[in-house]
């Protein structure tokens, strides 16, 4: 009889040690890039992004994407010429990928690894870090890609026979909401 | 010896006919085809994949594209070694390398691991519209036509605003002060730069006139006041040289400027403002 009761007691309290598994999804996102020219800066914002993340096994995979042409810049010249110098038309979708152990995501501060598919190239970016803020059953997670042309072949676009700086930092405001 | 013309004729052609026949038959036999399926980890189909089929000592590429079912065919290629390249939005980039003999069809079906693990989350889960996630090389193509005419366009913007800058230095010189005409080489110096920064001009016009437009896309921002100035100094640029060239007329009989003629200044400021404007529109924020 005591070892029935030790039995269930023991099939009962297993799940507690098992982490759960956890799913993501993003509620609303700001994904902005910023561009350096001698003459001036801009910067082109994207709320169209789309995301997913799946937490498993102690490793979470987030997923964000947006479609290139949803950047806005305040310019369609400038809009349109990104799209063309990004190959936006050929490949439409810029592709985040974070790769995490889920205990970062108790952590202010996540250290994650990033891979980016844009323009049709493949880019890494290890332990980039972003913060983290909990709120209820949401995380708002934001910080900074150190984005370069150059990790992705992109061509340099020119103002006045001037190229822009390689480095076209990206920020991202998002807000996850757990499932 | 005519009969003998013609049989010789004969003989030949039947000789070319054999050889034309025969070529493609021995191509075909020398040729090899490389195949195959492109799948994820879990064995579904990738379609729209970009297939690049390298031969690794001419360096020749040949590009392809998956099919819905996620098979690839590149037919047609020289016996040698081969590297396969394939790349699919979403995916690792993923490579392979195989020996083609003459005449043969290889297969190589190759995986695509996912940017993460592979699986979930995908792409194709976050519920993008196909059209929103579908390339479009044709798009492109109208694009890269786009900026390339737009470019030349910029360059040759900025080339021109030399000639009108010096055509505004050289105007009084043209007409002359206090009632008394200039001199006819200032005359001519100012009529010469004229053409000049017309035919400039007007070649920078046929640039962005004639640049794809691309479907859907709407002005906003500065480039709108760009366009809208074109307005101004495009008429600018038809009136003031007409102007001119009755006040160069009237100059030359020793006659004041006078009528309508007493406006080519006018119109020449008014079309060099508007096209510097124009210029600077588009060069800062």
């Amino acid at each position: 009889m005591t070892n029935k009761i030790l039995a269930v007691l023991l099939f009962l309290t297993l799940p507690a040690f098992a982490r759960a598994d956890s799913q993501w999804v993003l509620k609303q996102s700001t994904l902005t890039y910023h561009v350096s020219h001698p003459l001036h800066e801009a910067e082109g914002a994207s709320h169209a992004a789309r995301g997913k993340g799946d937490c498993h096994a102690g490793e979470c995979n987030f997923l964000i994407a947006a479609p290139v042409k949803s950047f806005d810049s305040g310019n369609s010249n400038r809009d349109l010429h990104m799209l063309q110098i990004t190959r936006g038309a050929q490949f439409p979708m810029v592709i985040v990928r974070i790769r995490l152990p889920e205990k970062e995501l108790e952590s202010p501060t996540i250290h994650a690894n990033l891979k980016i598919w844009f323009a049709g190239q493949n880019a890494e970016y290890k332990q980039v870090p972003l913060k983290r803020v909990a709120k209820g059953n949401q995380m708002e997670v934001s910080g900074t890609i150190p984005l370069k042309c150059s990790d992705f072949k992109i061509t340099r676009p020119e103002l006045l026979a001037m190229p822009i700086k390689d480095e076209v930092p990206v920020t991202l405001d998002t807000t996850w909401i757990a499932q | 010896m005519m009969m003998k013309a013609a049989k010789r004729s004969r003989q030949m052609g039947t000789v070319m006919l054999c050889l034309l026949v025969a070529a493609p038959l021995w191509a075909q036999g020398t040729l090899a085809t490389i195949s195959g399926a492109i799948t994820n980890s879990s064995g579904q189909a990738i379609p729209n994949a970009r297939v690049s089929v390298e031969n690794l000592t001419s360096g020749q590429m040949k590009e392809t594209q998956t099919g819905a079912d996620g098979h690839y065919s590149a037919p047609g290629l020289m016996p040698g070694d081969y590297e396969i390249s394939v790349r699919a939005q979403g995916f690792s980039t993923q490579e392979g390398r195989v020996t083609l003999q003459a005449g043969a069809s290889r297969t190589m079906d190759l995986v695509l691991a996912g940017l993460g693990n592979g699986e979930a989350p995908s792409l194709q889960g976050l519920g993008f519209p196909s059209s929103a996630t579908q390339g479009s090389a044709r798009e492109q193509a109208l694009l890269n036509k786009r900026s390339h005419m737009l470019q030349i366009h910029q360059k040759l913007g900025m080339l021109t605003a030399i000639p009108m800058m010096a055509m505004l230095f050289t105007g009084p010189g043209a007409k002359g002060h206090h009632g008394l005409p200039g001199s006819a080489s200032g005359r001519n110096l100012h009529m010469g730069l004229g053409i000049v920064a017309s035919g400039m001009y007007w070649a920078t016009a046929y640039y962005a006139i004639r640049a794809p437009k691309v479907p859907g896309a709407h002005s906003y921002g500065l480039i709108r006041l760009h366009k809208i100035l074109a307005w101004i100094h495009g008429p600018g640029m038809i009136i003031t040289p007409i102007l001119g060239e009755i006040a160069y007329s009237q100059l030359n009989r020793g006659e004041r400027i006078h009528g309508i003629a007493r406006y080519h200044s006018v119109a020449a400021y008014t079309t060099a403002i508007a096209y510097g404007a124009a210029l600077l529109s588009v060069s800062f924020k």
